[in-house]
């Protein structure tokens, strides 16, 4: 084994024993395996302080984090790097807060599958074989018979509802958690609320939180979420058909998201902002001003922020 | 129905496979309501993913919920990954600048580390990383890449020394 492939071997191991020490002190006497040491140890450092984490350390961190085993056990030993680059990186932050809230979707959705169970699939544990046999002629007869009306409904609906209008929807849509958020304690109570669907709550809870902290560098994002709170509170329907807006709501949800991209502008959130532009293009459509919703789904699909593909999708639509 | 299945009964199997594949399907189905999963064979191919990785290991699970858990997550995320080309390129491909204050000195000589690096071919980069971020030994850097372990670390010495001239 030459010089070259001895220092190598050194150079990955965790720990060294006293002979390697040595060896290293040795082998560093030659001003050649010197230099090579002292750039490998620089970019050993930029590369640790620059990368992003990837999709299997975001997958076995979260997995960690919420209680179940990991795949891979090495991400234990990597813990103290993940949570230091997770305070430091905006983009790796928003990856895991995103695939988080999946996670936390799964973990619910396992918890109670029979009360998320979507129609049409039906899930284990809910009928016993006799009484299958029993309902099932009427549960059949009854499921066609509502069905067909809903179909009547649903085409007639669909034929006097405006594109822009059903574009306009965020029902059940907007991702109150892809953000960072604020520590503050009625940011945090909000985000309650909302989980809990109390939405009159979480409003008081983000307006008493901008009025106490107007100054605050980050206070744009309690404006966000309470944007994204009036536009999800602003639709009204009939069992999902014939939407409708209401106006002063809408406006309410316009105003505040508006207030959210003027004060978000230390450049450091920029995906608020682009996230926000695609929520202020569903409040104009809610409104009927057609063109500034172009403009603003425009501005979310130049800035390519997480909305590009929906933004991209309504503007094929409204065209 | 887990235990007998476990111990080979195949009716108990095919129920709970069965049970599984509606669980999943359900799952992916409700993403692709909400929008998330646009198109609707992802949700079929996702669901049929897990009921496969049911087939091949229900003898070795252990807690049923944990394992459903941590397989319906592995394949969102795989099929994210795959569906977020410019998100994954930016996470696994690219350095960034860090916003944590550090001595100047040390910033000025990362920020132009990383943009060298940025220039090598993807090779050198994924050696680099795996090397320096994921902590990967020689040995596990080639059998992830699929070459000698002689090659990576010849790939790897090179490597260095070209940025050593650069620096």
């Amino acid at each position: 084994m030459d010089k070259k492939e001895q220092l190598l071997e050194l150079l990955q191991k965790d720990d060294l024993t006293s002979s390697e020490e040595i060896l290293l002190t040795k082998l560093l006497e030659d001003d050649e395996l010197l230099q090579f040491y002292e750039t490998h140890n620089k970019i050993k450092q930029a590369v640790i302080s620059g990368s992003h984490l990837n999709y299997d350390q975001l997958y076995n961190y979260i997995l960690l984090k919420n209680g179940n085993e990991p795949e891979d056990k090495s991400i234990i030993v990597q813990l103290p790097i993940i949570e230091e680059h997770l305070r430091n990186c905006e983009v790796c932050l928003e990856e895991f807060q995103t695939l988080n809230n999946e996670y936390s979707s799964i973990d619910s959705f396992i918890s109670s599958p029979d009360e998320n169970a979507v129609s049409g699939v039906q899930m284990p544990a809910q009928l016993t074989q006799n009484q299958k046999f029993i309902s099932a002629r009427y549960s059949a007869f009854a499921a066609l018979s509502i069905g067909l009306i809903y179909l009547i409904m649903f085409f007639i609906s669909e034929s006097v509802t405006p594109a822009a209008y059903e574009n306009a929807s965020i029902k059940g849509e907007a991702d109150f958690y892809i953000t960072r958020g604020r520590p503050t304690d009625n940011f945090q109570k909000s985000l309650e609320a909302i989980e809990n669907k109390n939405f009159d709550d979480a409003i008081n809870y983000l307006e008493r939180d901008i009025s106490e902290k107007e100054n605050d560098e980050t206070i744009f994002y309690s404006h966000y979420i309470l944007g994204l709170i009036y536009l999800e509170t602003a639709e009204k329907d009939f069992l999902g058909l014939f939407p409708s807006y209401d106006e002063q709501t809408a406006a309410n949800g316009l105003k505040n998201l508006n207030t959210a991209v003027e004060l978000n502008s230390s450049g450091k959130f920029p995906n608020v902002t682009y996230d926000a532009y695609f929520y202020i293009g569903k409040a104009n459509l809610m409104l009927g001003n057609t063109d500034d919703a172009k403009k603003y789904f425009n501005l979310a699909l130049e800035n390519k922020g997480s909305k590009l593909q929906e933004a991209r999708q309504i503007l094929h639509e409204l065209e | 129905m887990f235990e007998a299945s476990r111990n080979g009964d195949s009716n108990a199997f095919q129920t709970l496979s069965g049970y599984i594949h509606n669980i999943s399907y359900s799952y992916f189905l409700s993403k692709h309501r909400n929008g998330k999963i646009k198109n609707k064979d992802d949700v079929e191919d996702l669901a049929n993913n897990v009921y496969l990785a049911f087939a091949e290991q229900y003898h070795k699970v252990e807690n049923l919920e944990f394992w459903l858990r941590r397989v319906l997550f592995l394949n969102f995320i795989n099929w994210y990954k795959k569906n977020n080309t410019q998100r994954t390129l930016e996470l696994e491909e690219s350095f960034y600048i860090p916003a944590k204050e550090v001595n100047p000195e040390h910033k000025v000589d990362a920020d132009k580390i990383l943009d060298i690096l940025s220039t090598l071919s993807k090779d050198k980069q994924q050696i680099l990383k795996m090397r320096f971020w994921e902590d990967l030994k020689f040995a596990e850097i080639a059998e992830r890449l699929n070459k000698t372990e002689d090659a990576v670390k010849k790939m790897f010495y090179r490597t260095v020394e070209e940025l050593k001239k650069r620096i």
